[in-house]
C-alpha cells in the first residue's frame, strides 16, 4: 500500500471574481524511500497541492476528493488528530529557512519543539536529541550551535536546522517546498545531496516541490508535471523529462537554458500567458499556447491517459 | 557634457575598485571594523558586449553593480563610462550622464512603483525632452520591448511578471544607453518567460549594440547571454575569460565547485552523491573565513601549504586569468 494515495484532490477557493481552483482533480501516490517532485511554473498549483494535503490551506477553502496517508483518510480527521500527525509523522520544509524559523529563539529550543510536544522525552533527553539532529544535518560544532540564534546561522545552516525539526519525530513523510531556491547553488547541492541522503537512509517518502526541472531531472524518481492546477503529465523522471509527451512539458525543456548546447543556440519560449483561473477555458488548459492545439483540444477537458510503462497524460495530441 | 566623452573608448573599465562598509561597533571604545565587500576588481567591457558577474552570496556582485551605476562611491580604484571616472564628476554632470548607463532590477513586482502609470515610469529616466518627445520614445522602447503604445495608460498591476520586466527593460532602454547593468535579471522569472526575456535581450543588443554587465548566480544563462565572464570569490576575482572556456575547463577550483553545483538536465545524481555527502559531514562551504593567503583555501581540495601566500591573478591562457597556484 502507498504510503499516501492522492485521488481526485481539488481546492476551491471563493474569489472577488467568482469561485477559482487552484488544485483541480489531481491524483498520485508516494511510497517510502522515494523521491517524489511536483514541477510547474508559478501559479499552477503545486504549493497549494501541498498545503491541502497537510491541511494547512485558510479554512474558506473548500477541499474535496480523498488524502489517504497510512490507510488514514487525513481529510476526515479533526484538527486536533491532524496535529498529532503533523510535525510527527508528516514534516514540512519550506522555502525561506528565515521566516520559518522562530528569530528570538536558539536553534536548540526550536529543535526541541517538536520532540517535547511529540513524544514522551523530557528536556534532557530532548537537548541530547536536537544536538544529535543537528550533527546529523551537517551543522558543525553542533553543541555549541544549540545555543545559537537564526540570525546568527547561513542561510544553508538555518534550512539544515528546519530539516533537523523536520526529521525530529523520525518523520514517514517530508514535504518540501522549493526549500533550496533562496540558496546559492553550492549550498543548494548540499541540501539536495543532505536530503536524499535521509529518504535512502530513513525509507523517507519525500515530495519535493520546485520550479527547478534540472533539479527534477537529478533526483526525482516520480515526476507531477503541473499547469493551471491540473496534472499536465506523470510518471518517472527517465520517462517525462526522457521523451516528454505533453507539449507544456516539451515547451519547458525547449525553454530552459542547457549548459551543453552549442553556442548560438537559441531558446524557444512558450508563446501567450497562464490563463486567469477565475475565467478558465473550456478543455484543455493549455490549448491557447499550444502549437499542436485543434478544435477538439478547446471541446472538452482532456481525460488523463494512461501511455506505455504506467506513465499517464493529459493531452488528446500526445 | 555627453558630447566630450570618448566613443573610442571601453564603454565601462572598472580598475581595482574596492568598496568597503563600516560594520556595527562591536566594542564601545575600539573602532568599528570594516567589510571589504568588492576587493581590487578590474575589468573592461566593450559596446555590444556582454561581461557575467558571477558568485555566491556575499562575493560583491552586487556591491560592484552598485559601484558601476555610481549608487556607491568606490573606498578605492576608478569606475570609468568612457574614460570619464564616475566619482570625480559634478553632481549635475553625473545626472545627465545617467541616461547612457541605466539598470535593471531583479525584482518586476519591487521595482515599478504600482501607483505610477506605465508612461511615468518608462519616461521617467529621460531629462531634457518635450513631454511628447517622451512620451513617442516611451512607446518606441515598449515596442521594442514587444508591448504595445496604448500600454503607456496602464498601470504595473494589469501585467504578469514578465511583461513587468519587459516594461523595467523598456525604461533601461528609453534613453538608448550605451551600457546597461541587470541584476539577477532574469531569476525570478519562470523558465518560459525567462526565455523571451533573455531571447529580447540578445535581440535588442544585436539592433542597438548596447554593452550588458549582467549579474547572475546562474551559470546556464550566462552562458546563454555573456561572451565574457568574471568569477568573484568574497570581493575578489578569482578567474575570468571567455565564458565558454572558463566553464569548460575552470583553471580556479571555485569556479569547478560552480559547475559541478549546477544542477543538470539528464544527469542523475540519486545514488551516486549521496555516500560523499554522508562522508564528508559538516560541509566546508560553511566554513569561515581566513584572514591571510588564498580565502578560497578552507574550502579548496587542492589546497597545500603553498596556499597560505596569497595567490596573485595571473594570466593562464589566451584571454583568461586566474588566481590560484595550480592553475
Amino acid at each position: 500500500m502507498a504510503l499516501l494515495a492522492v485521488e481526485h484532490l481539488s481546492v476551491t477557493l471563493a474569489s472577488a471574481a467568482g469561485q477559482v481552483r487552484p488544485v483541480d482533480d489531481v491524483s498520485f501516490t508516494l511510497e517510502r524511500g522515494e523521491v517524489t517532485c511536483i514541477v510547474g511554473e508559478s501559479g499552477c498549483g503545486k504549493s497549494t497541492t501541498a498545503l491541502a494535503l497537510i491541511r494547512l490551506l485558510d479554512d474558506k477553502a473548500r477541499i474535496d476528493g480523498s488524502v489517504r496517508f497510512d490507510g488514514q483518510d487525513l481529510l476526515a480527521l479533526t484538527e486536533p488528530q491532524m496535529c498529532t500527525l503533523r510535525g510527527n509523522r508528516m514534516a514540512m520544509v519550506f522555502q525561506e529557512p528565515m521566516t520559518a524559523l522562530n528569530p528570538v529563539k536558539t536553534v536548540g529550543a526550536q529543535v526541541m519543539g517538536p520532540l517535547l510536544l511529540h513524544t514522551t522525552m523530557d528536556a534532557v533527553q530532548a537537548r541530547a536529541e536536537a544536538q544529535r539532529l543537528l550533527d546529523r544535518v551537517g551543522i558543525d560544532q553542533a553543541a555549541r550551535r544549540m545555543d545559537a540564534y537564526p540570525h546568527q546561522l547561513s542561510g544553508g545552516q538555518r534550512q539544515r536546522v528546519v530539516i533537523a525539526m523536520a526529521l525530529a519525530c523520525k518523520p514517514d513523510l517530508i514535504i518540501a517546498d522549493e526549500p533550496t531556491t533562496a540558496l546559492d547553488t553550492t549550498v543548494q547541492r548540499q541540501i539536495l545531496d543532505l536530503l536524499l541522503g535521509l529518504v535512502d537512509e530513513s525509507s523517507i517518502a519525500l515530495l519535493l516541490i520546485t520550479h527547478n526541472l534540472a533539479i527534477v531531472s537529478e533526483i526525482a524518481d516520480k515526476v507531477l508535471v503541473m499547469y493551471s492546477g491540473r496534472v499536465a503529465e506523470s510518471g518517472t523522471a527517465a520517462q517525462v523529462l526522457g521523451l516528454p509527451l505533453h507539449p507544456y512539458t516539451q515547451g519547458l525543456m525547449k525553454a530552459l537554458p542547457r549548459p551543453d548546447a552549442p553556442a548560438g543556440t537559441r531558446l524557444t519560449p512558450i508563446g501567450g500567458t497562464v490563463p486567469n483561473l477565475a475565467r478558465m477555458p473550456p478543455g484543455c488548459a493549455f490549448a491557447q499556447r499550444c502549437d499542436l492545439a485543434v478544435d477538439a483540444c478547446t471541446a472538452a477537458r482532456p481525460a488523463e491517459r494512461i501511455m506505455e510503462g504506467g506513465r499517464r497524460v493529459a493531452c488528446i495530441r500526445a | 557634457m555627453t558630447s566630450d566623452i570618448n566613443m573610442a573608448a571601453p564603454v565601462l573599465s572598472v580598475e581595482e575598485l574596492t568598496v568597503r562598509y563600516r560594520m556595527p561597533r562591536q566594542q564601545l571604545l575600539r573602532p568599528p571594523p570594516w567589510l571589504t565587500a568588492v576587493n581590487r576588481v578590474s575589468f573592461t567591457l566593450h559596446a555590444g558586449a556582454s561581461l557575467a558577474v558571477v558568485g555566491e552570496s556575499g562575493s560583491g556582485k552586487s556591491s560592484t553593480a552598485r559601484a558601476v551605476m555610481a549608487l556607491e562611491r568606490p573606498s578605492a580604484g576608478r569606475v570609468k563610462l568612457f574614460d570619464t571616472d564616475l566619482a570625480l564628476l559634478p553632481r549635475a554632470d553625473l545626472r545627465r550622464l545617467r541616461q547612457r548607463f541605466q539598470m535593471i532590477f531583479q525584482d518586476p513586482y519591487g521595482s515599478l512603483d504600482p501607483r505610477y502609470s506605465v508612461e511615468r515610469i518608462v519616461v521617467e529616466p529621460i531629462h531634457g525632452a518635450s513631454r511628447a518627445e517622451a512620451r513617442e520614445r516611451a512607446a518606441q522602447a515598449l515596442r521594442d520591448v514587444g508591448l504595445h503604445a496604448e500600454d503607456l495608460r496602464k498601470y504595473p498591476n494589469q501585467f504578469s511578471g514578465g511583461q513587468r520586466q519587459r516594461i523595467a527593460i523598456a525604461r533601461a532602454l528609453v534613453t538608448r544607453p550605451a551600457l546597461i547593468v541587470a541584476d539577477e535579471a532574469v531569476s525570478a522569472l519562470d523558465v518560459s518567460v525567462q526565455a523571451q526575456v533573455l531571447n529580447l535581450m540578445k535581440d535588442l543588443q544585436a539592433a542597438h549594440g548596447m554593452a550588458y554587465l549582467f549579474i547572475s548566480h546562474d551559470l546556464a544563462v550566462v552562458r546563454y547571454l555573456c561572451d565574457d565572464i568574471v568569477v568573484l570569490f568574497r570581493g575578489a576575482v578569482v578567474e575570468s575569460g571567455k565564458t565558454a572556456q572558463v566553464l569548460q575547463a575552470p583553471a580556479h577550483p571555485y569556479t569547478q565547485e560552480l559547475v559541478d553545483a549546477m544542477p543538470r538536465l539528464g544527469v542523475r545524481r540519486r545514488t551516486a552523491a549521496i555516500a560523499v555527502a554522508q562522508q564528508a559531514g559538516p560541509r566546508a562551504a560553511d566554513a569561515g573565513a581566513v584572514a591571510t593567503g588564498c580565502a578560497y583555501r578552507a574550502r579548496c581540495p587542492r589546497a597545500a601549504a603553498i596556499c597560505e601566500t596569497a595567490p596573485a591573478l595571473r594570466v593562464v591562457g589566451d584571454g583568461r586569468q586566474a588566481a590560484c597556484h595550480f592553475a
